[in-house]
């Protein structure tokens, strides 16, 4: 038995040793390339460029009302009953900077993640320009505008107040 | 012989891999930003009357007049109408609202001043006040706009002008007129 198990070995032993053998030498082994390419791409940053500025407005006195700025104008638009937009002038759009890859497509959205303090003030919409998807251009750049919508209840408290925005993008 | 090229191939491939598993996990894909939304709310104006418009005493004359009172708080009389003593004052408006805010005065177009002596119709008699006028102490000229000053506060002179026919009958006369501030 012990001579037949050594034999079994011998032979597999030769049998590797002719693997290997081949395989070094790739004498009688065909062969074939192909490429291997892996881009690394840029990866995306973004800049807070600008906050969302409503303006100074007086409570309404009988119902909600609503001012909004338009993201792609920065004109700021009222519908409600009788507040009033006290300086006319002090509101101003928003705005984020994209950087990445060069003319890349990237998709992102905007998110109020923390609401104004005084519960009869919300920030019911928030609005982009570009509003979709969009390519960063050949510079890997893209500019974005900020609008949105701020209610104003008829028990808002005088003061100032603060809510928070979220922009994510992604290729 | 097909064996020896399967194993060629199977070392390749799982070396092709193993770059693979170096290089993905390190690609960022998205990223966040964020920036602040901001909202003011300010009280709405206040407007107290300080000081009554008041034309003094009056003598009608053989032909129509008026008596004027200025935001300077000066008096004169034209036509035939004359002015009698020292008392008469411009009105006098305490405003209060947000600091360097601009706002809109109304001081009302006319209105009558009527003899308060409750003499009985139809001998009641009425005089006009018109062509009203504004002075707001922060924007310092006759104006229909005022401005609140850096410390929330302006004042507001009013003047008009009493036309007295010569029919005026003796007496002394009062009215209200409203005047509207809005930002």
């Amino acid at each position: 038995m012990k001579k037949t198990y050594l034999a079994k070995l011998a032979i597999v032993g030769f049998t590797m040793a002719i693997a290997f053998a081949f395989m070094g030498t790739g004498a009688q082994a065909e062969t074939g390339t192909i490429s291997s390419t892996v881009s690394i791409a840029t990866p995306i940053t973004i800049n807070s460029d600008s906050n969302l500025i409503f303006g100074t407005f007086t409570a309404p006195s009988t119902a909600t009302d609503a001012w909004t700025i338009n993201a792609s104008t920065g004109a700021l638009t009222f519908t409600g009953t009788d507040g009033v937009d006290i300086f006319t002038n002090d509101h101003h759009r928003g705005g984020f900077t994209i950087n990445g890859e060069n003319s890349a497509a990237i998709t992102y959205s905007a998110v109020r993640t923390v609401d104004f303090t005084d519960a009869a003030l919300s920030l019911t919409a928030v609005t982009l320009n570009p509003s979709a998807a969009s390519n960063l251009n050949s510079s890997g750049v893209l500019v974005l505008t900020v609008g949105g919508t701020v209610a104003i209840g008829t028990a808002a408290v005088s003061g100032a107040d603060v809510a928070t925005i979220e922009l994510t993008a992604n290729y | 012989m097909s064996y020896i090229r399967a194993l060629n191939w199977g070392i390749f491939i799982i070396a092709f891999a193993g770059l693979l598993a170096v290089i993905m996990p390190g690609i960022a894909l998205g990223e966040s930003g964020t920036i602040s939304a901001s909202v003011e709310i300010r009280a709405e104006l206040v407007i107290t009357n300080t000081a009554e418009l008041d034309f003094g005493q009056v003598r009608p004359g053989e032909t129509d007049g008026t008596v004027v009172v200025t935001t300077a708080n000066t008096r004169s009389a034209t036509g035939g109408t004359s002015i009698i003593g020292p008392k008469f004052s411009r009105a006098e408006y305490f405003v209060g609202g947000v600091p360097d805010a601009i706002y809109t005065i109304t001081p009302g177009v006319a209105f009558s001043v009527h003899d308060i002596r409750g003499v009985p119709i139809p001998d009641e008699t009425s005089l006009d006040v018109i062509n009203l006028l504004s002075f707001s102490t922060t924007v310092g000229m006759e104006t229909f706009t005022g401005q609140i000053n850096p410390d929330g506060v302006d004042t507001i002179f009013v003047g008009a002008t009493l036309v007295v026919p010569t029919t005026a009958k003796k007496g002394s006369y009062s009215g209200s007129v409203v005047i509207t501030i809005n930002y």
